[in-house]
């Protein structure tokens, strides 16, 4: 057992700071979280004077063999169909990927990894962890989302096609019309009820859908501006979840977003470039209060690998700048995205019976800029510890 | 116009309560206690505008134009090109929809892209106006020059000579020796505007800014300088920094390091602060930008100097890292990059001191005295 002692622990539960706190840790599992824990039989770190919180969780990344330097299409994007909703990110991961070392220095112990943004539907979206064994042992939930785009993405790249979809128009269709036709493959299965003669062809693009039409899984979006609007709407026709990812400009549509019924969260970042004209343009990290305070639910992304892991605090640290309460922001990289992924039994809270995914701050993160990752633990193994690094 | 009580740092490592008068846009008295109405500051933190030391802002490009085309500061038709001037390229409106002061912004560098062994020369520019010649600040800050590997990839993909690592150190040299060679006051020689614009460099008039991917390129780039001891060198990031850097001559050569938020570029992965604080310690200077290869943010000109408070406790010197040094770099500090009496009142407020504690949030930035950004102002956007 392993016992890290006299930290300021934030539980991202309740109660929500203890001082003097402690962790317990078994089996790669939080054993308890309290003060003066009984520490017979255990290794312990003392962490007096440092932070000791979840491990953060990146809510939509792709790291991945990513187009680099000309070298082919990379393995994230699949951009021959508008519609590849049968694909699944598992297989683009490289699990030795530098990007995941760099998330363990970051204290990143889990990320969402998505299929790009260049296909309406893209594929499911897994959830790993950032160190451990193999791929298999490293995965927590597969599929966590079904991953969908809107604009420009899937416009520029069908644009160059002489294909449906070159406009808005055409993604709004092409994305109804795969629910509709996920609704269609559901009713026939229905009435099949198990007779095999009755059932349709096997179709896994339709049954990739089928866990968003039961709303078990949300439709993971990119989304910005206007567009946001356009997917809380097919939402509602089709009484889907949906998170909306990237999300520049949500300032501009708090009280829709706080209305909506299908909203599971909101996803937003990264700011890696300058404000150009389309969807991309408007940075308003106030948003991510707005909508806090409304109760909705809201993360932080590093998209990585278009941007780095130490982009997770900073942006979260940006949220602080306009507002936000520090408590209330560092929900955005824990618990919350945990959420939103349906892995909050497992990952983004200290709490007994929980993954003992723990990162340790020197100081307060995203309130300290001068704050960094000491150690960070994944199922209890400690993954990366300051200064051994080379 | 009086600012009153503010903790002023000054830019230069010094930072105390003090009031500052501006006049007719430059500053006009720092003192502890100035006699006269005011804008009550106390509380607050006034520090010298952010200088995002190398940067593309104010460029136009095929982001923005209804034909596809290039940047224009990126002229990749051919690989040496040191007679094109970044200020035929800069748009006043481009970087002023940026809203640059609202992160505490109010001049930066700009330069030709990494693409070309010779890119041309660099200018710096006030961050908020229309007119980029009013903007300006001053022309001919530097010639980009270019070892890293984006040359090869532009003209390798043609099938044009620089396609090696070779052909780049070989253009690079052998245009540095024919400008050395080339005299236009002598008789017969025809007037040649890229020798002419290579051999200013040679001749110290300006620096060279160098794009580098490693220690390695650093190396062999300072030994191919080596019969141009007028030469000075600032290396636009410490990409591949490692300790072969230690051996670079600190009075030739200064560094810019932006904050490396795009991890699609494992030369920028690696961070080696700690051998840049042991070249800062030798007498190095090292300026902050908010750029890391293609990918930049007005946010990350403060994301790197808060980065940099992880390995230099003194926050004073990181933020003069931001203001004073990035001056100096661009041969503006005589107007522009601390808070000095006669200087231009480029001037940012903050409600906390932002490289301590990331709740700082800019109430006020001026360009020359000017009031370009107040807390509150509407986001600017392109739609």
């Amino acid at each position: 057992m392993l016992l890290l002692k006299n930290a300021t622990v934030l539980t991202m539960d309740e109660p929500q700071v203890i001082e003097h706190g402690d962790v317990l840790i078994d089996g790669g599992k939080i054993a308890a979280v309290g003060t003066d824990l009984p520490q017979e039989g255990c290794e312990v770190i003392d962490l007096t004077g440092r932070i000791v919180m979840p491990g953060l969780v990146d809510a939509h990344a792709h790291r991945s063999n990513f187009p680099v330097s000309g070298e082919g299409s990379g393995d994230i994007n699949e951009l021959t169909n508008p519609v590849t909703a049968e694909l699944n990110a598992l297989y683009a991961i490289d699990p030795k990927n530098e990007s995941f070392r760099i998330s363990c220095a970051y204290g990143i112990t889990t990320s969402c990894i998505a299929p790009g943004s260049g296909n309406v539907v893209g594929g499911w979206c897994v959830a790993i962890k950032s160190a451990g064994g193999d791929l298999a042992s490293r995965v927590i939930a597969n599929p966590v989302a079904l991953k969908a785009a809107m604009g420009i993405n899937p416009k520029g790249v069908y644009s160059g096609k002489n294909r449906l979809p070159m406009t808005r128009m055409g993604i709004a269709q092409v994305l109804r019309d795969y629910l509709r036709r996920v609704q269609a493959y559901m009713k026939k299965k229905e009435a099949a009820d198990g007779d095999p003669e009755k059932l349709p062809p096997y179709d896994e693009a339709l049954e990739h859908g089928i866990p968003v039409l039961r709303r078990e899984i949300p439709l993971k979006v990119h989304a910005y501006q206007q567009d946001m609007m356009t997917v809380l709407a097919i939402a509602d026709e089709f009484d889907i979840d949906v998170t909306l990812d990237h999300a520049l400009g949500a300032s501009d549509f708090v009280e829709e977003m706080a209305a909506s019924r299908h909203l599971r969260g909101v996803i937003y970042g990264p700011v890696y470039i300058g404000l150009f004209p389309g969807e991309g343009c408007k940075v308003d990290f106030d948003a991510m209060k707005l909508l806090d305070d409304r109760g909705v639910c809201t993360a932080m992304m590093t998209d990585a690998l278009l941007s780095g892991a130490q982009m997770l605090v900073n942006q979260v640290g940006e949220c602080v700048r306009a507002g936000m309460e520090p408590m209330r922001a560092l929900r955005m990289m824990t618990v919350n995205p945990a959420r939103m992924l349906g892995l909050d039994s497992r990952i983004g809270r200290l709490a007994p019976g929980m993954d003992a995914d723990i990162a340790v701050f020197s100081a307060m993160p995203c309130v300290a800029p001068a704050a960094e990752v000491l150690m960070t633990l994944i199922d209890g193994q400690i993954v990366y510890q300051k200064n051994m690094e080379g | 116009m009086l600012l009153k009580q503010a903790v002023v740092h000054d830019g230069l490592g010094a930072a105390a309560v003090c009031d500052v008068r501006i006049e007719n846009g430059l500053i006009a008295q720092v003192a502890p206690h100035i006699d006269g109405e005011g804008i009550d500051l106390t509380g607050m933190h006034l520090l010298p505008g952010f200088i995002d030391t190398m940067s593309k802002w104010g460029i136009n490009g095929t982001a923005y134009e209804i034909r596809p085309s290039s940047d224009d500061n990126d002229e990749k038709s051919e690989p040496v090109t040191p007679e094109l001037d970044v200020i035929y390229a800069f748009n006043g409106r481009a970087v002023s929809v940026q809203q640059l002061p609202a992160y505490g912004i109010t001049a930066c560098g700009v330069a030709p892209s990494d693409n070309n062994v010779f890119g041309g020369q660099a200018a710096a520019f006030e961050t908020d106006g229309v007119n980029g010649y009013t903007m300006c600040l001053r022309r001919g800050v530097g010639l980009k020059c270019s070892l890293a590997r984006e040359v090869k990839r532009v003209y390798g993909g043609r099938s044009v000579m620089p396609s090696t690592r070779m052909g780049i150190f070989q253009l690079f040299g052998s245009w540095l020796r024919k400008a050395d060679a080339y005299d236009p006051d002598k008789e017969g020689v025809e007037p040649d505007e890229k020798l002419a614009a290579i051999r200013r460099a040679l001749r110290g008039e300006m620096p060279l800014i160098l794009a580098c991917d490693s220690a390695n390129d650093r190396a062999l780039a300072m030994d191919i300088l080596k019969p141009y001891p007028d030469v000075r060198v600032i290396f636009t990031s410490i990409n591949g920094m490692d300790e072969q850097d230690l051996a670079l001559d600190p009075a030739r050569v200064s560094f810019v390091t932006g904050f490396a938020g795009g991890d699609l570029d494992p030369r920028s992965m690696n961070r080696r602060y700690d051998v840049l604080t042991k070249l800062m310690d030798r007498g190095v200077h090292v300026a902050v930008s908010g750029m890391d290869g293609t990918s930049y943010s007005r946010e990350w000109v403060l994301w790197e100097g808060m980065e940099l408070t992880r390995h230099i406790a003194d926050t004073e010197r990181v933020l003069s890292m931001m203001t004073i040094e990035p001056a100096r770099l661009l041969g503006i500090d005589a107007q522009t990059g601390s808070i000095s009496v006669g200087k231009r009142a480029d001037l940012t407020v903050f409600t906390m001191n932002p490289l301590t504690d990331f709740r700082a949030r800019v109430v006020r930035t001026m360009i020359a005295g000017r009031t370009v950004y107040q807390e509150g102002d509407e986001i600017k956007c392109y739609c």
